[in-house]
């Protein structure tokens, strides 16, 4: 009897907590991703989740804008250096090399959040639309960039080989490289879907409002040659979106602030890096700053363009490294404080270039001088305006350009399109002082790790 | 002996004499495996309080009272035997042990078993070897001891994790280390620091606490344990008190630590060493004379400044353990209680372990049906622990990237940290400061612990429920000063992080043992049956701030300025189960077992849930046969084989789910994103392992012989696939690959000499392992330095062959590829190919032990033989690639004339011709014999003893890790590098010597 009263009772103990719910532990910090975003407010959360991808170093947070001076010819590597970015201060870039890699990766991680948000099955409402159309900006950022520094330019070669076109997840695909114009098509759309899906124009500067969107599209538009579509763009910017150029008096205030604006002056769209989300050691700053890695140092002949009197001259400070006297960039100051450096994305300065060049190259030199003089005037108020003409007006606006955007990483882009030679300098590895448009090294390798994985991708010459 | 030993007896049994109440019995207790002599001994007049020990000869002598008719012979690790006493008064205990051995019980899964009945590989480390070595974590000291099994350092920081391997690697991604059982609960094991380098959950178990360790190795043994045994189960029991006289054991021990083994090759260059090749560098990279002379000076030519970083960051640690415990009981109950003490310092600054531990066990019997036991084991750890790689605030860092000329003081003898020269520190730290005033710390607080209830239900039914919790708390704490480090761009910064696991067990089991067809029968049945449930559930609490005061002293997050992160945030699995085994057992001779397990776990994604796992074995005991009768040379012999179906559950707790996380928050707002791909079909790795083996024992047992050979074969092996990055991830967990391991081990042991005063014991154990990658549905693929590949070891390194230095200009030269037909000079150009693997071919050990009266001199040697090492961090101490670090002494070594043959490429200052990069040069021969262990120790004198009213009483010197022997003259660190044989500059091993004292009262 007494055995069996002890078999029954272990019988029970058996199946007691065998039920369901004991195998089913579920995460703490995760909900299962088919239904995570169910409501409006979900989709603005996955927004978020977009944006903070596009923080860290590996792509707009370091990479980016490390590759787009240092291969050209606005900053170097100090021979005293924490040992980043060797390859690319000389130009021996590899399939294996780590910064191709994780910028790949990165920006397609970016892509993959983006579609979340543009692909969720959320209604359209004003509210869903906006999200619906700052996901779709951000896919197309993610994608211009992709094309710009993976793919031969498109104002060399428009039918080359581009990069993947991600619009949803597949996590079976192993796509062949899109043509270079397939690829900018689908940035153009994806931009005009979202300039039209996007109802915010004034919103914190850490968020893409309606006419980012437009100013993107007066981008892409000025690198594929379509000089029309550039300056309608750039003028419907400059005339519309409400924002401004920042004063003389306040850029050093403006390149001091951490904080996201909403004020219209200037920032169009920052990544906002703040004191629990940053990049810590791993930050663009920390490479500048003397007090971090301080590897990169501003050339010579970048610092020689500035004039006395130009208030942009002022973010490069003399040090010394390495026991000798070198320029040190002081655009983004705010490596030790607890709110870090934004990523400047889009400024309206870039937006007023873009429509100088455009008229230039429409012929209609006198508008490109007023846009340009606009700017320049304001940098440098005692400065009494570009009055060139023809091919030195261009020159001028590129130079502009350069002085303007220097350390924000557009430098190389702006040679690559207008199919230059890089002309670096002394301050270079002997090897790589200049680099003409016939090296292939100018654009990065499709990585080894997405070759081995996706044998339909085609490797760029120079690294096959 | 086997001829002497009767006619002794006679001898002495004519001898004795009779008295009337009180009678005297004498003997000598060895032991049955090795016939040594077995001091300490407890032996006990059975119903009285009398009561003796064995002496360091073996040698005993007890007066009882006449109504004692049985002795009781008890110790630590052999359990208890009972002799009835007859007339006699001689016993030579040689004999009881040899009458144990048919029925020896030995440890197997959820209980025990006869050791006729065991079909299954395993094998068994007792306490005197694992007890008073001075290693911080048992797991260290497994190394050498078990056939198949493999147990590597990957650092030398005391309380380092360790990496276990039962008969090769048998999984890619999942985990690979076997489960720990202790005391009947399966426990968490693993690396659980978070903030510091490396925190090992298995040290705070105070090894001197165990009785015995038994590793299942085959299908028989292990697949009782489900999904969990796919690598293997260690069990360990911890040591009980048995009944008849308390004892209390004092163990101490005081030493030092020094490196074990820094090869002159990879030693750092000195001053007038590295500023020749800075002259030569930039004379070569085609510099000016004023430059030069400019750099010479910047970098400090001219300060006679010539800092040994080597000699600054290491020292002699101390090493140094006390053990006390008590244990004793009656026929009732009986304890064992002990407290511990274990503190090294490593030979690196700022490197040390320290423990405290504590054990309870009790057991007690309400009836002759009901007994209680519990165990428990409390201890805490306190650890300080560098960080490691190429981290600037790592000590060893700090060996290969400071230069000589950087100047550790000021000139009044205070540390600089000074940035502003390039004879300061501009860039990597000054190490002393570092150790001085940074914190890299934890304290950890665990607890062991079960109770049980046995139940005998009937006499051959047994009922037990048991309940264990395996508790552990960590407390990590980072600070980095706000002068100088990592903590001086943010003014100062620390963490503070807290990790807590508490993991229950839930086991209730039947056993049943009887007689198949009538009491008489010639079948013996055994049989469990039993339902396991378990949960562990970990808590997280992250902290950390920067902005710190103006010193040096406080060193948690609340005083500092600026919140950067809190995170607070947990992690769980659970496994529910119910096993059962059955054997078969006809007149001892022929033995049939089986095992079934089912497994349920949350690991396992929703599609594949439960499994099934099984085993059958078999087992032959040939000398019982009639035919063996007359092969009197051979005493045992068994011929046992298994095969079994389990799994590998060592998945990560949420891998196979898809899911959206949150707190990829941006802006000061909630963010979530779709951050793991997720598979609902994952589930465990399902390994079907195969062995056969023979057990053989030679004049009478005093030479012993255990050959096995396995064959395991895993598939479903999980595997990260890696995936088109397009996708937005790089790679996806899937059950798609197939690996095996097959191999053979070979346990020799023996007592080649054995006289009154002097023994001789030897053993001898190696391994041989054949690891293959059998199916990789994604086909092959670079992985790091590694190439995984069908047909191809799972280790094999991937990598350009290094073809040496042209001797015309000293440029560096590779084979084009693997015909070796060319050579090139373009890293680029040159093709990778599959070379050697990082896995040993085979691994072992041989011991031996002398003993002549009270001394015993203990000797093991470890051997490792067959894999390639990476230097991970040659690239920077080799040629001019990274001209501002300091460089391995093998540069002085370079070429420097056309026509010159050398190994060593031309020094250029800043040349970037890849020359350093991983290639063949970068791989050395991994081989190594140690001399693991040497100890002379000296028992004093029973009369001695008694005098004094001592109990066995041992003095020793132990060295440990003194001598390495290594095969290959590039290496520039020791080859003992972990599992992946990869160094990542970590506090290198040390060898120690201890002077020891054992006292028993």
């Amino acid at each position: 009897m007494r055995f069996i009263y002890i078999v029954s009772l272990f019988t029970l103990m058996l199946t007691a907590g065998c039920s369901k719910s004991f195998l089913d532990q579920k995460p703490y910090t995760a909900l299962p991703v088919d239904d995570a975003i169910k409501t409006v407010e979900e989709m603005a959360a996955a927004l978020n989740g977009a944006y903070q991808s596009m923080q860290p170093s590996t792509v707009y947070g370091r990479h980016i804008p490390v590759i787009g001076d240092l291969m050209a010819d606005n900053v170097y590597i100090s021979n005293l250096n924490s040992g980043r970015y060797l390859v690319q201060n000389s130009f021996a870039t590899t399939a294996s090399s780590g910064e191709p890699y994780e910028i790949w990766t990165g920006l397609y991680r970016i892509i993959k959040n983006a579609n979340v948000v543009i692909n969720a099955a959320i209604p359209s409402s004003p509210e869903s639309d906006q999200l619906r159309g700052e996901a779709l900006t951000i896919r197309a950022l993610a994608h211009f960039d992709l094309v710009q520094l993976f793919a031969t330019p498109y104002s060399v070669n428009p039918d080359a080989d581009g990069v993947p076109i991600i619009t949803s997840f597949d996590q079976n695909a192993r796509p062949a490289r899109d043509k270079v114009s397939a690829v900018y098509n689908q940035i153009l759309t994806d931009l005009t879907d979202a300039f039209d899906l996007m109802t915010v124009t004034d919103n914190s500067s850490a968020y893409i409002t309606k006419y980012v969107a437009r100013a993107l599209e007066a981008k892409v538009h000025l690198y594929m040659g379509n000089w029309e579509d550039a300056m309608e763009a750039a003028q419907d910017v400059v005339d519309n979106s409400g924002f401004t150029l920042v004063d003389a008096a306040d850029f050093a205030a403006y390149w001091k602030n951490p904080a996201p604006i909403t004020s219209k002056v200037e920032t169009m769209f920052e990544i906002s890096l703040d004191a629990s989300n940053h990049n810590g050691t791993t930050a663009l700053a920390y490479m500048y700053d003397q007090d971090g890695y301080g590897d990169l140092l501003a050339t010579d002949n970048l610092y020689n363009l500035y004039s006395a009197t130009d208030v942009r001259r002022d973010l490069i400070i003399p040090g010394v490294r390495n026991s000798l006297p070198v320029w040190v960039v002081n655009k983004y100051q705010n490596g030790s404080n607890p709110d870090k450096d934004d990523i400047k994305m889009l400024r309206f300065a870039e937006v007023v270039l873009i429509l100088a060049e455009a008229y230039y190259r429409l012929e209609d030199e006198d508008n490109a001088r007023h846009y340009l003089n606009m700017l320049a005037e304001t940098r440098d108020p005692s400065f009494g305006g570009y009055s060139s003409t023809g091919p030195a007006l261009l020159e001028d606006i590129i130079n502009e350009r350069r002085k303007e955007l220097a350390f924000e990483g557009g430098r190389l882009q702006d040679l690559l399109r207008l199919n230059r030679d890089i002309v670096r300098g002394p301050q270079y590895p002997a090897s790589a002082q200049l680099i003409p448009v016939t090296n292939g090294k100018r654009i990065q390798p499709i990585p080894q790790n997405e070759r081995d994985a996706n044998p339909n991708i085609s490797q760029n010459d120079a690294y096959n | 002996m086997r001829n002497i030993l009767p006619i002794m007896l006679v001898l002495l049994l004519q001898a004795g004499m009779v008295f009337a109440q009180d009678r005297t019995i004498a003997g000598r207790v060895t032991d049955a495996r090795d016939g040594a002599p077995m001091q300490g001994v407890t032996i006990t007049g059975k119903g009285s309080n009398v009561y003796t020990q064995s002496g360091p000869d073996g040698e005993f002598r007890i007066t009882v009272p006449s109504y004692v008719s049985v002795l009781i012979f008890s110790a630590v690790g052999f359990g208890t035997t009972e002799i009835a006493i007859g007339d006699r008064t001689q016993w030579n205990i040689a004999l009881t042990l040899e009458g144990k051995n048919l029925d020896e019980v030995v440890v197997v899964g959820y209980g025990t078993q006869r050791k006729a009945e065991v079909t299954g590989a395993s094998g068994t480390v007792t306490s005197k070897e694992i007890a008073n070595v001075p290693r911080t974590s048992v797991d260290q000291i497994l190394q050498g001891k078990v056939a198949g099994l493999q147990s590597v350092t990957p650092s030398g920081q005391p309380g380092s994790i360790q990496q276990l391997r039962i008969r090769g690697i048998g999984s890619i991604t999942a985990g690979a280390a076997p489960l720990w059982v202790v005391d009947g609960v399966p426990i968490n094991i693993g690396d659980v620091s978070r903030a510091t380098t490396t925190s090992n959950l298995i040290a705070g178990l105070n090894p001197n606490d165990i009785e015995e360790i038994t590793v299942l190795k085959d299908a028989a043994a292990t697949s009782i344990y489900g999904s969990r045994a796919a690598n293997g189960v260690i069990l360990v029991t911890t040591k009980k008190g048995r009944a008849g006289k308390s004892q209390i054991k004092v163990e101490t021990e005081l030493g030092y630590a020094d490196l074990a083994n820094i090869p002159d090759a990879g030693k750092p260059l000195n001053a007038a060493e590295w500023l020749e090749l800075l002259e030569e560098g930039l004379t070569n990279a085609g510099y000016d004379q004023s430059t030069i002379d400019f750099a010479m000076d910047a970098y400090g030519a001219n300060t006679g400044v010539d800092t040994d970083w080597l000699g600054l960051v290491s020292r002699r640690g101390k090493q140094q353990q006390l053990n006390i415990s008590a244990s004793g009981g009656n026929d009732k109950s009986t304890y064992y209680l002990s407290a511990g003490y274990f503190n090294q310092e490593a030979p690196i600054i700022a490197s040390d372990f320290r423990r405290y531990s504590a054990t309870m066990n009790l057991s007690n019997k309400f009836s002759n049906r009901v007994k209680v036991n519990t165990n428990f084991s409390a201890s805490t750890v306190r650890q300080n622990t560098p960080l490691n790689g190429g981290l600037f605030g790592n000590p060893m860092d700090a060996v290969y990237f400071l230069r000589p000329m950087q100047n550790p003081y000021n000139p009044d003898g205070t540390l600089n940290y000074s940035k502003d020269g390039l004879t300061d520190f501009p860039a990597d730290y000054n190490p002393l400061w570092i150790a001085e005033h940074d914190r890299k710390r934890f304290n950890n607080f665990k607890i062991l612990g079960n109770i049980s209830a046995e139940v005998k239900i009937l006499d051959n039914l047994k009922f037990t429920s048991r309940y264990g919790v395996d508790y552990f708390n960590l407390e990590e704490n980072l600070f980095d000063n706000p002068f100088h480090g990592d903590g001086d761009g943010v003014g100062g910064r620390a963490y503070f992080f807290y990790t807590k696991i508490f993991n229950w067990v839930f086991t209730n089991q039947l056993d049943f043992r009887q007689p198949l067809f009538g009491a008489d029968s010639d079948i013996y049945l055994d049989a469990k049956l039993g339902y396991e449930a378990q949960q562990s559930k970990e808590i997280e609490f992250d902290s950390y701030k920067e902005g710190f005061p103006p010193t040096t002293e406080l060193n948690y997050p609340t005083v500092g300025a600026t919140p950067v992160y809190f995170e607070g945030t947990g992690s769980d699995y659970t496994f529910a189960s119910v096993f059962s085994a059955l054997t078969f057992n006809y007149k001892n001779k022929y033995v049939l077992t089986g095992s079934f397990r089912r497994d349920g776990s949350s690991r396992f994604g929703i599609n594949n849930r439960y499994g099934n796992f099984w085993s059958v074995g078999a087992a032959w005991n040939l000398h019982l046969e009639r035919f063996m009768e007359n092969v009197n040379f051979i005493s045992t012999a068994k011929l046992r084989t298994s095969y079994g179906v389990n799994g590998n559950g060592d998945l990560e707790n949420y891998s196979w789910r898809p899911l959206f996380a949150y707190g990829a928050n941006y802006n000061g707002q909630p963010g979530g994103s779709f951050s793991n791909i997720g598979n609902i079909d994952l589930t465990w790795e399902l390994n079907k392992p195969f062995d056969i083996g023979l057990e053989l024992g030679f004049l009478n047992n005093r030479l012993n012989l255990v050959v096995d050979y396995y064959k395991r074969v895993t598939s479903d092996l999980l595997l990260e696939r890696p995936l088109s990055r397009v996708t937005g991830f790089e790679e996806i967990l899937q059950n798609v690959g197939a690996m095996q391991n097959a191999g053979v081990e070979i346990t020799i042991d023996g007592v080649p000499v054995t006289t009154r005063d002097f023994t001789w014991n030897t053993s001898f154990n190696i391994a041989f392992n054949k690891n293959k990658i059998t199916e990789l549905p994604g086909g092959e693929f670079a992985d790091g330095a590694y190439y995984r590949k069908e047909g191809y070891d799972y280790q094999s390194w991937y990598t350009r062959l290094w073809a040496g230095v042209d001797p015309d200009n000293g440029d560096p030269l590779w084979y084009s590829d693997e015909t070796k037909s060319a050579t090139t000079n373009d890293y680029g150009a040159a093709q990778r190919v599959i070379y050697g693997t990082a896995t040993p071919k085979y691994f072992g050990s041989f011991n031996n032990t002398f003993r002549y009266r009270g001394f015993a001199l203990d000797l093991q040697f470890y051997f490792s033989m067959g894999n390639y090492v990476r230097d991970a961090w040659g690239t920077y101490a080799y040629d001019g690639f990274n001209p501002t670090s300091n460089k391995y002494k093998r540069n002085l070594e370079r070429w420097q004339k056309p026509g010159q043959i050398t190994d060593v490429p031309r020094y250029e200052y800043g040349l970037q011709n890849f020359s350093s990069q991983f290639s063949t040069r970068l791989l050395y021969k991994g081989d190594f014999i140690r001399l693991r262990n040497i100890t002379l120790s000296y028992s004093l004198p029973r009369k001695v003893l008694q005098k004094a009213g001592l109990g066995v009483t041992t003095f020793y010197v132990r060295g440990f890790n003194l001598l390495t022997k290594t095969f290959d003259d590039r290496l520039t660190f020791d080859p003992e590098n972990g599992i992946t044989s990869t160094s990542n500059l970590n506090i290198p091993i040390n060898k120690t010597v201890t002077f020891g004292l054992t006292v028993e009262l």
